[in-house]
């Protein structure tokens, strides 16, 4: 069931109730987490906050408490699986769930009341009609209704009615199963991509905007969460465009003018273009052009021709091998100011046409600037790359991390940040020196060895996306075969050295913009060929879990699938 | 040296500074024996002083002088040790109520003892006295700026009641949003941490 109107049905329908908030272990979740709680803290909702990685966390999470709250608020986790199976409540239990993967299950679509879904219907495309997929079992009438005609009729007449009866049967039964068949393809189509929509952010931005509750640092949330989307490749670029375009009107309505002027007290948004080099605000020059994703796949700069050309690149700009060697705060305040445009001019020479994309930047003091991407980055830093940390006190950190007071937490996660990029550069540089990128006919794999330094960095969901592009990236950018754009990449790493899993990650082509990713069916198939339980218990489908064990025996049969 | 036990007595209390530690009666004792030598002492070089005439007058007043201000630096690090120990044991009274945790109560003397259950009374009798049964004063140290507040759990408690019924469970870390009064209890003994 959809709830449009969030404000009475979502919001004021909470008041004064307990919840129970479920939050995915995301970026994009811990923001909309946040602006969540600001905007409950008014109709003084009580409220326990419980983490959730994936679909066993929820299990339990929902046990634990299902016999003091009523209502539950997911976020980001849930909508894609079945929740009243998975659960089995009591009646009077609601669920709301404000998820950005698709496609939504189609029966938290049809649900009657127990599951609301906070967005509206244009949201998820290509829904089928409620009639193709549920219809009331009415075989059992039938056959009552038979028996009752024949018990009422006489004997002689009886074996031209059972006969007659027989036929209306058989017919029930053919269509039936005509019918089946043709529900099994539907819901097939309809959940074989999966995708992303709009961050969910950005949703409860929205109720804050209309509860007339909304300010400069639940816009920061929303930029974040959007950013979040774009630098991971889950929403296209156009879609980017247009929510930014509308941040941005956010931000102009949003701004006061004889605060501003204050500049140590004051919160500014600005919106500026922003180059897509990593972090390249608390690093060196030299550093952030070559670790960075997109200039090291454009320039090839792990090989010595690529490194000869980044030195190039940048005397042409004018920038002193020593001075981009440097901090960038520390270099020359001419050279900082200039740099943008110089590496715009030189953006279409060296082949680096998209290297520009708008984004916002946060000011706030006199020594605290960070940009959207730099955000994401250190959330990411903080949300993932520690092997020891638990869940939950990373999630605290990043949250943390997210509000102004703590520079510290976010100094070290940017530190942290910088270690992580370095090591994926030095994983695709590996990867591409000793030819480890196997293609496997119609698509190409990559894997990370157990005993390999930095495993564990990978063994988690979103900075092992990022090493997937970056391989994708770089592996097309080397190869000679003219199919490579057309491929998709298999990507391995290990999960858990003691239970021995590993995990697994599809995503779709190069040459494919969208980013729609079927590759979370094909893992499905390839495991029910091989009569394999799989241990997934991920929300998006693209990622897939298994024993390590069995890892050749599943990729053999993903090729066989692959070749169909 | 004169004064140089009275130092280590002060030394003592300023090297424990968020606990009391034991009273020290017999320090105390041993300074109050130099006061009363020291007291002796003069006494008899005044009674010298007084006595010796114009012809052999002996003057100890620098003598007696010294010794006098080595007594009055004994008693007012005396006065300052009760001093100090006393304003403890008042913030204890605000922090833990009028029951003394036994570990504290071992370190004080009888004295000290009788002064924290008069002070007690005289504070309850007040406390009574305002509003209409009474407000315990000692419930919000600082004037609470929210109904509710955000807090992080930090041990494993268990099953959580509220005033109104419902059960909470919490857990290691994890988050919630609480009436205040219900949670002060908690946040005082170290199971919530209060989240800004």
């Amino acid at each position: 069931m959809y709830v449009e109107n969030l404000k009475n049905d979502f919001y004021e329908f909470l008041s004064g109730k307990r919840i129970l908030l479920m939050v995915h272990y995301d970026i994009d979740s811990i923001c909309a987490c946040k602006i969540l709680q600001n905007l409950l803290k008014y109709k003084e909702i009580l409220y326990t906050l419980s983490v959730i990685r994936g679909i066993d966390d929820l299990k339990t999470a929902f046990q634990e408490n299902c016999n003091d709250v009523k209502y539950f608020v997911l976020i980001n986790c849930g909508g894609t699986i079945n929740l009243v199976d998975l659960f089995e409540p009591e009646d009077d239990v609601i669920f709301f769930i404000l998820d950005s993967h698709r496609p939504t299950h189609l029966d938290n679509i049809y649900s009657d009341g127990q599951v609301r879904l906070l967005w509206s219907p244009e949201e998820d495309s290509e829904v089928p009609e409620f009639n193709s997929v549920y219809r009331e079992d009415s075989d059992e009438e039938d056959r009552e209704e038979g028996v009752g005609e024949e018990e009422e009729d006489e004997i002689e007449g009886r074996a031209a009615k059972k006969r007659r009866l027989n036929e209306e049967a058989i017919l029930k039964r053919r269509e039936r199963r005509l019918w089946e068949e043709r529900r099994f393809d539907i819901i097939a189509e309809y959940s074989q991509y999966t995708y992303h929509a709009k961050a969910s952010a950005i949703a409860m931005f929205h109720l804050a905007w209309q509860l007339n509750k909304d300010d400069k640092e639940l816009l920061w949330l929303s930029i974040v969460a959007i950013t979040e989307q774009f630098l991971l490749g889950k929403i296209e670029n156009a879609q980017y465009v247009l929510t930014t375009g509308e941040l941005q009107a956010h931000s102009n309505r949003l701004k006061n003018r004889s605060n501003d002027s204050d500049i140590s007290t004051s919160l500014k948004i600005t919106y500026e273009k922003d180059l897509k080099l990593v972090l390249y605000r608390h690093w060196s020059v030299e550093s952030s052009l070559k670790y960075s994703t997109y200039t090291a796949c454009k320039m090839k700069l792990w090989s010595h021709r690529g490194s000869k050309k980044l030195y190039e690149l940048l005397a042409d700009m004018g920038l002193p091998l020593a001075q981009s060697q440097q901090a960038f705060e520390s270099m020359d305040l001419q050279l900082r100011k200039e740099f943008h445009e110089s590496l715009e001019k030189l953006s279409e020479k060296y082949n680096l046409d998209d290297l520009v994309f708008a984004s916002f930047v946060l000011q706030y003091g006199y020594r605290n600037k960070y940009c959207a991407s730099d955000m994401v980055y250190a959330m990411l830093a903080v949300l993932e790359s520690s092997p020891k940390e638990n869940p939950e006190e990373c999630f605290n950190l990043a949250l943390d991390c997210l509000s102004r007071g703590k520079k510290e937490v976010v100094n070290n996660a940017i530190e942290r940040a910088k270690i992580i990029t370095k090591t994926m550069f030095k994983t695709v540089q590996g990867a591409i020196d000793m030819k480890q990128i196997i293609t496997a006919g119609n698509f190409i794999y990559y894997i990370i060895q157990e005993g390999s330094l930095d495993w564990y960095m990978f063994s988690n969901q979103h900075i092992l996306l990022l090493l997937a592009q970056f391989i994708l990236r770089a592996y097309v950018s080397m190869s000679r075969n003219r199919k490579a754009p057309d491929l998709p990449l298999i990507i391995s790493a290990p999960k858990n050295l003691e239970l021995g899993t590993c995990i697994i990650l599809g995503i779709p082509p190069l040459r494919q913009s969208s980013p729609k990713n079927n590759l979370g069916r094909a893992f499905e198939e390839a495991a029910e060929n091989i009569n394999y339980e799989s241990l997934s218990d991920f929300f998006d489908t693209s990622y897939f879990e298994i024993y390590t064990k069995d890892r050749t025996r599943f990729f053999d049969a993903l090729t066989t699938l692959f070749d169909k | 040296m004169f004064g140089e036990k009275a130092y280590i007595l002060i030394k003592e209390l300023d090297r424990s500074r968020d606990s009391l530690p034991p009273y020290n009666t017999e320090l105390i004792g041993e300074i109050g024996n130099e006061i009363k030598q020291l007291i002796a002492q003069n006494q008899e070089d005044a009674q010298v002083t007084e006595d010796s005439h114009a012809a052999e007058s002996v003057s100890y007043i620098p003598t007696v002088k010294i010794r006098h201000a080595a007594i009055k630096r004994n008693v007012r690090c005396i006065l300052a040790y009760h001093y100090n120990r006393i304003k403890c044991l008042k913030t204890m009274r605000w922090q833990f109520g009028s029951i003394l945790p036994p570990d504290v109560k071992a370190n004080l003397s009888a004295s000290e003892i009788e002064w924290f259950s008069q002070y007690s009374n005289s504070l309850v009798h007040y406390m009574r006295s305002i509003g209409e049964d009474g407000i315990n004063l000692a419930v919000d140290l600082k004037p609470p700026k929210s109904l509710y507040i955000e807090v992080r759990c930090l041990v494993d408690y268990g099953q959580f009641e509220l005033n109104d019924g419902s059960v909470l469970l919490l857990k290691r870390n994890s988050r919630h949003y609480l009436p205040r009064n219900e949670c002060e209890e908690l946040i005082r003994r170290g199971v919530l941490e209060h989240v800004v």
